[in-house]
């Protein structure tokens, strides 16, 4: 059940129309509870057995924390830690450390490659860190930011923080402390329908009509395919991944916060312009903003962050780095993708704290240029996820400056670049696009992605990020 | 008004403004695809609401849309889908209650299940349903697309002509048309040491079985419908053909279809294909011309039927005939 499909359509529906009943008010979580369960089953029923098992023993821990004895909670909240990171690792890393450690012939081996991968299983047991980690921090200081003493209202309610369907499969990664306390009674008259409509439209514009039809384009980004296309055309194709995949992403992101706001829940918002970023470190406050702030909060800082001297900091930086590329997938490309990253981090943060740099604007300029080349180059490891062809794609490039061209793929690259940059632009510059939000140049705007969304959408693919 | 009664309303200005311009255009407008898959839905919606009666239709992957469509015979349509395989074409006659006389299926590819979103995108409603009469939401008409179109004629028109090819959809299932003798050679043999790899395999057994029963039933349906239904298998690289995937394949559909006719066509003997599997543009001219012939064969074996007249497509360029 995508977001892009008529059912998920059906259920906002039907879940809206029997939410707002006035007679069903006190049954508004438990409402969503359900919604979000048919969601999940409809992708992976046998899986949602197991995201009952870790909710229920994060809700276990969670209330240990708060109502257990006192002394004991720094072990529930460990006891709840470890058992979220271990159900990550064997589901999502088994196979791979497995099969690196040679042990994926063993009838062992084979049966962690045969686990199917569960869907979201980044995002919820991320959800259950920050939930366990926030909620000892609270209770350390005396505080409270909403986990119930009763134990079935408290199950209720984590049960909508780790199921609650706009975020489910994708993100963006909320913050246990942003979410619980936005959980009361929720009245229709409160919704801001037209900011719903806005993120919704923008978000399915971005994923079905860009991301969708770039994705047809960049699909030679495959072996043995791009061996016969030109290095121009490489580039092109990697400059159209890099606007699919925030194109995609983005989407994703937008959609999940309009749904959300439709059931009166604000999730944080996950991009700000990321390709304008003037630096690596600006990129990753711009890109996936959930995930970086769940790693600068949750393991950059406890690992000492800044504050241990300059070498201490260029380590911390690359292991953060590191464990935040594996978290994207069960493949050795995705710890060199963190690792390329993290070198680029360490690097600027050392030429950053050894020379003084220009802050003319040519030279911002060139840098935000630089940075979305490099970006745009790593990402070659989420489409190629065999090493040797990521060499093969560079070789090629090197190589195949006399192959001719695609004046089609320049034109169709570029033709649906325009959004992404409009929007970056619009984004980065709220004063002086200010024109754009006059109502009747919104209506035009919407009505045009509308027109474009049901004339001109690419062939439905799944949300890159799904597989994460 | 509100912003979203606003934005649907621009919406519905603009699909019926599209649609009065796109009906003035269309007589002359060449319609083109961005890629395979919006090609392939092109194909199969020209099917659905142009030439839904049409008497044969060929179902088949890349390899069979590798077929001329203008030496086939005016009844005859193609409704081959890159990147996916015959039970694509088999499931959407079957969901659409399409009722041709004769199915032609190709063998080749018959492993490759269905792709649901290909179909869902042409036949789950409501989309489905106001296609038929709107002209501007069917891909053919994909608005982006033909804008390109006609910005690239008008950029043809004002700037000297440039040096490289402008490659198109059709173009691309194949290792693509390298320039140089070495590039096609190092590269020809990379994707034919790919194929030999995959045709030494044989298939699996879940595939198989599933293969199997999704044609079983496609065939008695398709025969409980009175329409008549033969194999036929795409000529490939001789050092394919005779490999474990390619043989079983071909001697499991004969066992499981005995009473369905199950045709080699022209054998691999000389072809040397782009990429193993993909025929050179004069290898399908041989294959199409063949085709042709136990089309024929197959007419003058019926007993005559009323047939409605077909618009013939003159095009080598299957995409020519698709408006």
């Amino acid at each position: 059940m995508l977001f892009n499909s008529f059912e998920f359509l059906l259920l906002v529906a039907v879940t809206a129309a029997l939410y707002y009943q006035p007679a069903l008010r006190r049954l508004q979580v438990l409402i969503l509870v359900v919604a979000s369960v048919i969601f999940y089953a409809a992708f992976q029923p046998v899986l949602l057995l197991l995201l009952i098992v870790v909710l229920a023993i994060n809700v276990w821990t969670s209330h240990a924390v708060v109502y257990g004895p006192r002394e004991n909670s720094r072990r529930a909240a460990a006891l709840g830690v470890i058992f979220n990171l271990a159900v990550l690792v064997f589901f999502k890393y088994g196979a791979l450390l497995a099969s690196s450690i040679g042990a994926g012939t063993s009838s062992f081996g084979q049966f962690l490659v045969a686990l199917p991968l569960p869907l979201g299983i980044s995002f919820f047991t991320f959800h259950g860190i920050t939930l366990l980690v926030d909620t000892f921090r609270a209770h350390a200081q005396d505080k409270n930011f909403g986990i119930e003493r009763s134990l079935p209202v408290h199950s209720m309610r984590i049960g909508l923080y780790f199921l609650f369907f706009p975020q489910l499969v994708a993100g963006p990664i909320t913050k246990s402390r942003q979410f619980l306390p936005q959980i009361v009674p929720k009245y229709w008259r409160d919704v801001d329908l037209a900011a719903c409509f806005r993120l919704a439209t923008l978000g399915y514009f971005l994923k079905m009509v860009v991301a969708d039809n770039l994705a047809q384009q960049t699909y030679w980004i495959a072996y043995p395919y791009f061996l016969a296309k030109s290095s121009s055309d490489l580039l092109v194709m990697l400059t159209g991944y890099s606007l699919q995949i925030f194109a995609d992403f983005a989407g994703y992101s937008l959609i999940a916060l309009g749904i959300a706001r439709v059931f009166g829940y604000q999730l944080p918002e996950n991009f700000n312009s990321p390709y304008l970023a003037h630096s690596f470190s600006n990129f990753w406050t711009r890109w996936h903003i959930s995930l970086s702030s769940f790693l600068r909060e949750y393991l950059y800082v406890p690992l000492g962050g800044n504050r241990h001297g300059r070498l201490r900091t260029y380590f911390n930086l690359m292991v953060v780095m590191l464990l935040g590329g594996m978290w994207h997938g069960a493949a050795w490309s995705f710890m060199v993708w963190g690792a390329a990253h993290g070198l680029a981090l360490v690097v600027e943060r050392v030429v950053e704290d050894h020379v003084r740099l220009p802050t003319h604007w040519a030279f911002r300029v060139l840098r935000t240029l630089f940075v979305f080349l490099y970006v745009s180059l790593a990402w070659l490891l989420f489409k190629l996820t065999d090493f040797t062809h990521v060499l093969e794609f560079m070789r090629s490039i090197a190589n195949n400056g006399e192959l001719e061209s695609s004046i089609d793929l320049n034109w169709i690259v570029a033709m649906y670049a325009v959004p992404v940059v409009a929007y970056h632009w619009i984004k980065e510059y709220p004063q002086r696009t200010q024109w754009v939000r006059r109502p009747h140049v919104e209506s035009l705007v919407y009505g045009l992605m509308l027109f474009l969304i049901v004339t001109n959408s690419g062939e439905s693919q799944a949300f890159v990020y799904f597989q994460f | 008004m509100s912003l979203i009664a606003r934005a649907f309303l621009v919406m519905l200005l603009l699909l019926g403004g599209y649609e009065l311009l796109f009906g003035a255009v269309r007589s002359r407008y060449m319609p083109r695809a961005d890629s395979i898959p919006i090609l392939n839905a092109m194909n199969a919606q020209n099917y659905l609401y142009e030439r839904a009666n049409a008497e044969v239709v060929i179902v088949g992957s890349s390899l069979s849309g590798r077929l001329r469509a203008d030496l086939l015979d005016a009844r005859t349509i193609n409704l081959a889908f890159g990147g996916l395989s015959a039970l694509d074409g088999l499931e959407l006659i079957t969901r659409a209650d399409m009722r041709p006389r004769l199915v032609m299926i190709e063998s080749n590819v018959l492993f490759r299940p269905a792709s649901d979103s290909f179909l869902d995108r042409l036949l789950a409603p409501p989309m489905a349903w106001l296609r038929k009469p709107l002209w501007a939401l069917r891909d053919v008409a994909r608005p982006l697309t033909v804008g390109l179109s006609y910005a690239q004629a008008l950029a043809r028109r004002l700037l000297p002509a440039p040096r490289v090819a402008n490659a198109t959809a059709g173009d691309q299932p194949t290792a693509g048309q390298p320039t140089t003798a070495s590039d096609s050679e190092s590269l020809f043999g990379r994707m034919l040491d790919l194929q030999r790899v995959a045709y030494s395999e044989p298939l699996p057994a879940p595939e198989r079985t599933s293969m199997l029963e999704h044609l079983s039933a496609h065939l008695q349906d398709l025969r409980a419908r009175g329409i008549e239904v033969r194999f036929f298998e795409m000529p490939t690289h001789p050092d394919l053909c005779e490999l474990p995937r390619q043989r079983e394949l071909r001697s499991e559909l004969q066992k499981a279809f005995a009473t369905v006719g199950y045709v080699r066509v022209l054998g691999c003997t000389g072809i040397e294909s782009t990429d193993g599997v993909h025929l050179r543009s004069e290898e399908a001219v041989l294959v199409t011309a063949e085709l042709r012939r136990l089309i024929k064969q197959w007419r003058a074996e019926e007993p005559p039927q009323a047939s409605v007249p077909e618009r013939r497509c003159e095009s080598s360029d299957i995409r020519l005939c698709i408006s």
